[in-house]
């Protein structure tokens, strides 16, 4: 297992989700299918962690859920983005941008040598 | 100690099981869904389902991170959304509340005052009146009365002759039980302690079904004449003076200087029924009262057999007194009613609590007007609110809901705010009232009442919120978005009827209050203006009473109360003293058939009372012919009585052909001279009738033997208690402790008791209906201030609503003056139309009061024209201030404005 990968994914899974819910309603499993696919593999993670974080932002007012049928014709439980969700997703997206950029600029700033 | 885990946070078993499933659910649902993609690349199926569980990780650790979760939030969202929504609907009820505050607190005070005094006198009501009675089976335990007056009114004092005759003859009876009141002086170390209590057949048990707390009853054993003395204590004076002492069964106490030994305690139970109950005895009587059939001096009560109807009973009953042949002074046959003793012993408040019960009902029925055309108010200025939300896809069903959670959390803090207006209004009744009703001072706010309080309060807000609800919900979504609030034309018509409706009710209901506030005040007001026949002012009364045991000849007895009427004489600022077995409201009689010589008529059912030298002169009853009793009436004297008007006429004298005529008492009884010929007592005096019980009704027939000719039965009868009234020309209570010293100086032994001004009395026996009168008119104002206030906001509403159309006919030149008057008759119209309503019930509610009106009419035309005089000068009053303010709209300004 990877634990680079998903260290580096705890602090920005709320955002993925909220991103992978801005569109139709999805269970859990296509949430985790969908980051693979669209980080074409790159991003993964323990597919458990997922669960913890789902509910939590359902407690929190982000996202909502309900059950329907998947399908393979299963009952699976279906979450998706409450309007308190959406305005959070825009602000988080907004403040990763920032800090993305940031990171990004003072990687390629160049480094003086010596001190 | 451990405890289970997480045992606090999810309390109740079912939800968190359903949780539990459906995490599993999801997690199962993963797993498969997961374990399918991976067969659909090509994986074998068991190496699929371990790739998935390898990918979802620590299944076991998720899923119990999740319970955990579930449990910190509370209930858990997850599976239940249903509660969610209804806790999110009581925050936005909440915040809905707090943004009219002004609207939420007037509601809040409204209704907490309307229910706060329902509920209060419900309490008291309950206490009193619904909660049953301390016996088994009390629907079937009944207090006998027989038609025994002149005019064939009910006596509840039967003769022991007729118990006896019952209690054996009657099948539908299974016990007929004798009761009498009893007084006593309990020996103490010290002075003796004054007791009350019964003395009762033992059947009285049987009837009753009451059982002592501890030891026995007493048993026809007991009961008989010459049976060793018993006593079964009250359980107040055996808490209070025995200091609820087990020891105590079996120990010997004194009454009025007998032995007695206590077999039992009585339940607290008992305690209610008629106020102080110290002592229970034996009544003891003689086999061979059973043709005593004439003096009536017990009470009676019967408890029927299972199933027994009571008019066969009654039929029954009346056989046995047609065998006796006892009949009324007009020769009538006594006639048999049998009333529910639980009803009996109520009957004296029932109608008063009734009344004020129902009084504060309509007060809160008229607070409920004002609360309804508030909300009502509240609901107009939202309906843009609830519009878009309808708009947005709101149900209809969700924003009802809403109002409802708003008037749920109205009608609750209410109610809790009314509770605690309940307990004052409890408090200030028990502390208003100062005479004993039974059962009063034991009423509290409990939890019934809570129930009741609370169930009453939500109902009401519920009920006066929803329809305001239900009708800002039902509009035309998009023209009422488009046009937003206002304008006389958004379809309020139905709004205005609504108000005119409530208006004419609110009106209706204070007019009912005015009016029956006018019919009691008035009967309070004549009451207080009837002479009772005797003079109150300045005299001192109180009781005291010889213990047998110091006095055990009626000589000596007779001989010390004289003393006692010289010593009380000698006292500075004595005006005048008389000893009686009873004054006015106070002291007792005893009863007797009674009859004249020469005269053919049956016995006249007679009080007999005792009375010393210079009573009538003393008290101030006038005398009408002949004389009162001076010390010149002794024992070796003709033997003399005086006797009241009604008397005189039952005998078929008037007040004048009764002097020197010769009573006797019928069939002698214990009024024989030596030779057992019936005693002839010559009539020397005839007084006039007073008003003894209190100022509504007239005395019975009464008969008055000298102290020192009185006979020893009588005597016996009495407890050998008199009365001792003192008069002064000044406030007699300055009297109390000279005339308790003089008491002493005669006897240290001797206990003075029930010492009050005979002013106080009198105050007291009408204390009743002036305490309802106080409470009718205070709720009468109150409601014609909600109704006041209810006008006042609605005629305001509506002028602000009419300004231009104001401006209109002002610029097109009407007066000023016909503006405001047009405005007023909008007010006052509903209010005219609710008097129309009002008027009739009230008159009919009047009929209802008539045990309580005393010379006033139920249509009694003062109270009605007065009721309305004060509600349509009232209503007037509250237009005119918003008339004013239409009265000030600029022409100009309206029509620009529009």
């Amino acid at each position: 297992m990877s634990s680079e990968k998903t260290n580096l994914l705890r602090g920005t899974l709320e955002l993925l989700i909220l991103r992978a819910l801005s569109g139709d309603p999805r269970h859990g499993y296509q949430i985790v299918e969908w980051l693979h696919e669209s980080s074409e593999g790159e991003l993964d993670l323990v597919e458990g962690t997922l669960y913890p974080a789902l509910h939590r932002m359902e407690r929190k007012g982000w996202i909502e859920s309900s059950w329907g049928t998947s399908a393979g014709k299963r009952r699976a439980k279906y979450y998706r983005l409450t309007p308190d969700g959406a305005a959070q997703l825009e602000s988080q997206l907004a403040r990763w941008q920032k800090h993305a950029r940031a990171v990004q600029r003072t990687l390629e700033a160049p480094v003086a040598a010596g001190s | 100690m451990k405890r289970p885990r997480g045992w606090r946070r999810i309390p109740f078993p079912f939800l968190a099981d359903r949780v539990r499933r459906e995490l599993d659910d999801e997690i199962q649902g993963h797993l498969e869904a997961c374990t399918k993609a991976l067969v659909a690349r090509g994986m074998t199926p068991e190496a699929a389902r371990a790739e998935a569980l390898r990918r979802f990780g620590d299944v076991k650790g998720v899923r119990r991170r999740l319970m955990r979760d579930a449990r910190v939030g509370g209930i858990g969202r997850a599976g239940l959304e249903q509660m969610g929504s209804v806790g999110g609907g009581f925050r936005r009820s909440l915040r809905t509340l707090a943004r009219t505050p002004l609207v939420t607190l007037t509601t809040i005070v409204i209704l907490a005052i309307g229910i706060g005094a329902t509920t209060g006198f419900y309490a008291l009501i309950d206490q009193v009146i619904l909660r049953s009675m301390p016996f088994a089976d009390p629907e079937r335990v009944m207090q006998i009365e027989v038609k025994a007056g002149p005019d064939g009114s009910p006596s509840t004092i039967l003769s022991p002759g007729l118990v006896l005759r019952w209690n054996d003859l009657v099948d539908g009876a299974e016990a007929v039980a004798a009761i009498g009141r009893e007084t006593a002086a309990l020996g103490t170390d010290n002075v003796p302690i004054r007791v009350r209590g019964f003395s009762t057949t033992a059947s009285f048990f049987d009837v009753t079904g009451l059982q002592p707390v501890l030891g026995r009853r007493y048993f026809p054993e007991d009961d008989r004449p010459g049976a060793p003395r018993t006593v079964l204590l009250g359980h107040d004076l055996w808490a209070g003076v025995f200091d609820g002492d087990h020891g105590v069964l079996g120990t010997q106490i004194t009454l009025d200087g007998l032995g007695h030994t206590v077999i039992g305690v009585m339940p607290a139970a008992a305690e209610t029924l008629e106020g102080e109950a110290d002592i229970w005895l034996p009544m003891g009587l003689d086999p061979g009262q059973r043709d005593n059939v004439g003096s009536l001096y017990l009470n009676g009560w019967v408890k029927l057999e299972p199933g027994a109807q009571v008019p066969s009973v009654i039929r029954e009953m009346n056989a046995v007194v047609a065998a006796a042949d006892v009949r009324t002074n007009a020769g009538e046959l006594y006639e048999v009613l049998l009333t529910p003793v639980e009803e009996v012993l109520t009957r004296p408040y029932r109608a008063v609590m009734y009344l004020l019960f129902g009084a504060t009902a309509l007060v809160l029925l008229v607070g409920c007007g004002n609360v309804a055309v508030l909300l009502l108010a509240r609901g107009a200025a939202r309906r843009r609110e609830l519009a878009v939300r309808m708009a947005l896809g709101a149900g209809r069903r969700r924003l009802i809901g809403d109002l409802f959670g708003e008037s749920l959390i109205l009608g609750v803090v209410s109610g809790a705010i009314g509770l605690v207006v309940a307990g004052a209004v409890v408090r200030g009744v028990q502390g208003a009232v100062p005479f004993a009703v039974p059962r009063l001072h034991d009423a509290g706010i409990d939890l019934p009442i809570v129930a009741f309080g609370l169930l009453l309060s939500v109902l009401t807000a519920v009920v006066f919120g929803l329809l305001p609800a239900v009708r800002a919900t039902t509009m035309d979504v998009q023209s009422t978005v488009a046009r937003g609030t206002g304008g006389p034309t958004d379809g309020t018509g139905g709004r205005d009827r609504t108000r005119f409706t409530f208006l004419t009710l609110q009106s209706a209901f204070t007019l009912v209050l005015l009016v029956l506030a006018g019919l009691v005040g008035r009967t309070a007001a004549k009451l207080s203006d009837v002479a009772p026949g005797y003079q109150h002012e300045g005299v001192l009364t109180a009781l005291v009473a010889l213990p047998p045991e110091r006095y055990p000849d009626v000589g000596a007895v007779v001989e010390q109360y004289g003393r006692l009427q010289s010593a009380l004489l000698s006292v500075p600022g004595v005006e005048g003293a008389a000893i009686g077995s009873r004054v006015p409201l106070l002291g007792s009689t005893a009863g007797f058939g009674m009859l004249a010589d020469g005269v053919e008529a049956p016995p006249v059912n007679t009080r007999l009372l005792i009375v010393g030298p210079s009573f009538f002169s003393t008290l101030g009853i006038s005398l009408l012919a002949g004389r009162e009793f001076t010390e010149a009436d002794n024992r070796d004297s003709e033997k003399s009585v005086v006797i009241n008007r009604a008397m005189a006429l039952a005998l078929g004298f008037d007040q004048n052909s009764a002097l020197g005529r010769q009573v006797y008492a019928s069939g002698g009884g214990p009024f024989v001279d030596e030779d057992g010929t019936p005693t002839r007592y010559t009539i020397v005096g005839v007084v006039s009738d007073v008003r003894d019980q209190g100022p509504r009704q007239l005395s019975r027939p009464e008969l008055f033997f000298p102290m020192t000719q009185a006979p020893r039965d009588p005597w016996n009868w009495l407890g050998r208690q008199m009365v001792l009234a003192v008069r002064t020309d000044d406030d007699p209570t300055q009297l109390i402790v000279p005339i308790a010293r003089t008491v002493q100086s005669i006897d240290a032994q001797l206990p003075l008791y029930d010492v009050a001004p005979l002013t106080e009395r009198l105050r007291g026996a009408l204390a009743q209906e002036r305490l309802a009168a106080l409470v009718m008119a205070s709720l009468g104002m109150f409601a014609l201030l909600l109704a006041g206030a209810g006008i006042l906001g609605t005629v305001a509403y509506r002028v602000r609503r009419r300004i231009p159309e104001i401006g209109v006919r002002l610029a097109l030149g009407a007066t000023t003056g016909s503006v405001v008057r047009m405005i007023v008759r909008d007010g006052v119209t509903p209010v005219v139309l609710g008097t129309l309503i009002g008027i009739p019930t009230a008159v009919m509610l009047g009929h209802s009061l008539g045990s309580i009106l005393y010379g006033v009419a139920p249509w009694d035309p003062l109270a009605v024209a007065v009721g309305v005089t004060t509600l349509v000068t009232g209503a007037w009053l509250a237009a005119l201030i918003p008339g004013r303010m239409a009265a000030r709209v600029d022409p100009v300004e309206a029509l620009r404005s529009d």
